[in-house]
């Protein structure tokens, strides 16, 4: 007798990562030799492999799952549903192995090897984990010739208004992330984006083996320094190659700029409004965003340039991170309850609206959109099928899948549960 | 602009910069909400008799609000004026946040002061290193004649990396980084520069002098580590694999009396291209 068990409803490996969301797998017969009935007791079970972590098995997409599952299989190949989700990340790929044995046999009849792929602080980064991202980075960059060129070309002045100070803000920037870290995977599986908090230390980010040292107390252009071994020197984003980011603090405390976590997740009140938390983005005098992208001269300091520094995409993570704690905290995860999100009248500039589509994967350039679209559609995921190609503003927000596991875009954070 | 600098003053203000950037609290500037605090921003940062710290505080909360205030349209011109007046400003740490804020939005008022100092040092307000990376954001034949010409005169190291940082994207310029690539008399980092320099401008080229790099024992170790890098990271799988001296470089060094650095990333290479 041999199973077969698919992870995300697929047999691509590419499908075999998890999240702290519920993902829906199959189990089916394909060999049934030694079956003396129409079906079959199969218990699952997991142990980590190199890379660690664990899951939950479940029948059904809820509750809190368990760490072995029986399943009743057909003996004449009808797939049988079954859920898992991860409750410990994975340091590598794989991470944890699912077995099926016939009940009352300890003999493997099928496996499997998966990763539990969560999007992590920065600072908790392995350097194993740190040294495939730098060179998923390089490699998606390519020496300015890469698919990098895209990004750091539409996070330009003339998509300042499709991305910036409205209500799309979040949802726009919970898109471009997810593009960019799809992209990631499509070299390195095993990466996803991890965040930079940058209202706590982070020094081992700035570093010469990392997003590189910049000079605090230098002249006005630094660049920064890189080690030898880093590919990250040879970056190119912008005209000329290299990395420029001056930092206005020193990198072994945090920037004084940004307001605390706790201070920014109370902005939304009273009410817990989204229209109110979105202010994080910029207000003065202290706010969460605008003052981290501040707290370097350099690129990342303005909007034309900012995406040509990688860190603006770690940077953008916490962003996404910290609405995702005030969805979680709040309960603001379902668009359609009002608190959720800010509908205004009349509606909002296009690309503002629970409805509208989001350039530039809409490929939209008539006015008053910009007229160029880089990149194409959104990159798919082998996992899941949201956002889509061409993401509505109201596609980026069950992001796990909590309401509907239709809207599951594939990607939780180390501090933020299901 | 309200004072020029001279060349000398230019070079000792780097010690007045380090001293700004040593202070980091960041005052309360006690401003209204909306538009009208962000005026009032604008004023202190127009303000000379106003303390640096004061000063620093306003420009960065008023960049700070051009990334989605609401309010900032209300004053994005006066800001960006007041961004031009420091140019001239007797801060020169103000100047270089001023200069490097105009110039990634394409300044061309402040393109013209940059090119003006490089061309003339007694017009210079910011050290010539900073002013060559400030015009790096909208490169022009102008600018890239420039840098290939400082590059061949100026002693200061700074200088000569962010010039050829500049002529990373100019043809005319490949024998001259090729050149100083190859040349063991250069300090480390001016070869390591003029590497990702060459990467940029002819990827192919780098990768055959990567290679040469690794087969010269007598090469510095900084920079055989940042060819391997070349090799590890944007080198071409045949040519590697068919290149049978540099396998058995590789396979020395993954051994030898080479550092940890170089020995970790010959070992790397040899796994990628399974040698």
């Amino acid at each position: 007798m041999i199973v077969e068990i698919q992870i995300n409803n697929s047999l691509q490996p590419a499908a075999n990562y998890v999240t702290w969301a519920w993902s829906p797998c199959l189990i089916r017969v394909t060999n049934p030799a030694g079956i003396p009935g129409a079906q079959v007791q199969v218990q699952l079970s997991q142990n980590a492999l190199a890379g660690g972590g664990a899951i939950r098995f479940a029948k059904t997409a809820s509750g809190s799952g368990s760490s072995t599952l029986n399943v009743t299989v057909p003996k004449n190949g009808a797939s049988v549903p079954f859920f898992i989700r991860g409750i410990t990340a994975s340091k590598a790929d794989p991470g944890v192995q699912i077995t099926a044995r016939q009940s009352g046999s300890t003999a493997s009849v099928g496996s499997v090897a998966l990763m539990v792929r969560i999007r992590k602080n920065v600072t908790s980064l392995s350097t194993a984990e740190r040294d495939r991202l730098i060179a998923a980075f390089a490699q998606l960059n390519n020496q300015g010739m890469g698919r990098y060129a895209d990004f750091a070309g539409t996070h330009v002045t003339a998509a300042q208004q499709e991305a910036h100070g409205r209500s799309g803000f979040l949802p726009w920037h919970r898109a471009f992330i997810l593009d960019l870290e799809r992209e990631l995977q499509t070299i390195d599986r095993s990466v996803s984006l991890p965040y930079w908090r940058f209202d706590q230390p982070a020094a081992a980010l700035f570093t010469p083996d990392f997003l590189g040292k910049g000079v605090f107390q230098g002249p006005g252009a630094s660049n920064v320094v890189f080690s030898a071994t880093n590919p990250l020197r040879f970056w190119k984003a912008g005209p000329t190659p290299g990395i420029f980011r001056d930092p206005n603090f020193n990198v072994s405390s945090a920037p004084p700029g940004p307001m605390s976590q706790a201070a920014a997740l109370a902005l939304g009140n009273p009410g817990a409004l989204f229209k109110n938390f979105r202010r994080m983005e910029s207000i003065s005098p202290r706010d969460y965003h605008g003052d981290a992208h501040v707290s370097f001269a350099g690129p990342i300091d303005s909007i034309p340039t900012a995406a040509q520094d990688p860190l603006f995409f770690l940077l953008h993570c916490n962003v996404d991170r910290l609405w995702a704690r005030w969805q979680k905290q709040n309960a603001r995860l379902d668009v359609t309850n009002a608190a959720s999100f800010e509908t205004v009248v009349p509606p909002n500039r296009i690309g503002h609206n629970l409805g509208d589509t989001m350039w530039p994967w809409n490929g939209d350039t008539n006015p008053p959109r910009p007229n160029f679209a880089l990149g194409g559609t959104m990159a798919p995921s082998p996992s899941v099928s949201a956002p889509g190609p061409q993401p509505r503003v109201m596609d980026c927000f069950d992001y796990q899948g909590s309401i509907n596991p239709a809207n599951n875009m594939g990607f939780s954070y180390d501090d933020v549960p299901l | 602009m309200k004072k020029t600098k001279t060349k000398a003053a230019a070079s000792h203000s780097r010690k007045s910069t380090k001293a700004a950037r040593a202070k980091v609290t960041l005052p309360d500037l006690k401003l209204a909400q909306g538009a009208d605090g962000l005026r009032q921003a604008i004023k202190v940062l127009r303000d000379s008799s106003e303390t640096l710290q004061r000063r620093a505080e306003a420009l960065r909360i008023l960049q700070s609000a051009s990334f989605g205030e609401e309010e900032f349209d209300d004053v994005r011109a006066d800001y960006v004026a007041a961004l031009r007046e420091l140019t001239g400003d007797k801060e020169i740490a103000l100047r270089q946040r001023a200069l490097g804020l105009l110039a990634r939005s394409r300044d061309t008022y402040a393109e013209k002061i940059l090119m003006d100092g490089l061309q003339d040092p007694d017009k210079a307000v910011v050290p010539a290193s900073d002013a060559l990376h400030y015009l790096s954001y909208n490169l022009h034949s102008g600018v890239q004649s420039l840098a290939r010409s400082i590059f061949d005169t100026s002693k200061d190291q700074a200088v000569r990396q962010q010039a050829l940082r500049l002529m990373a994207n100019d043809p005319q310029a490949l024998k001259t980084i090729q050149k100083t690539l190859a040349d063991k008399k250069e300090s480390v980092e001016v070869r390591q520069t003029s590497a990702e320099a060459l990467h940029a401008l002819d990827p192919k080229a780098l990768q055959n002098w990567a290679s040469k790099v690794v087969l010269d024992k007598s090469e510095n170790e900084e920079v055989v580590a940042t060819s391997l890098t070349a090799l590890n990271h944007f080198g071409d799988e045949k040519q590697i694999t068919g290149n049978t001296a540099l396998r058995k470089r590789l396979a020395e060094m993954s051994t030898g009396k080479s550092s940890a650095k170089v020995k970790r990333m010959a070992k790397t290479i040899s796994t990628k291209y399974s040698l």
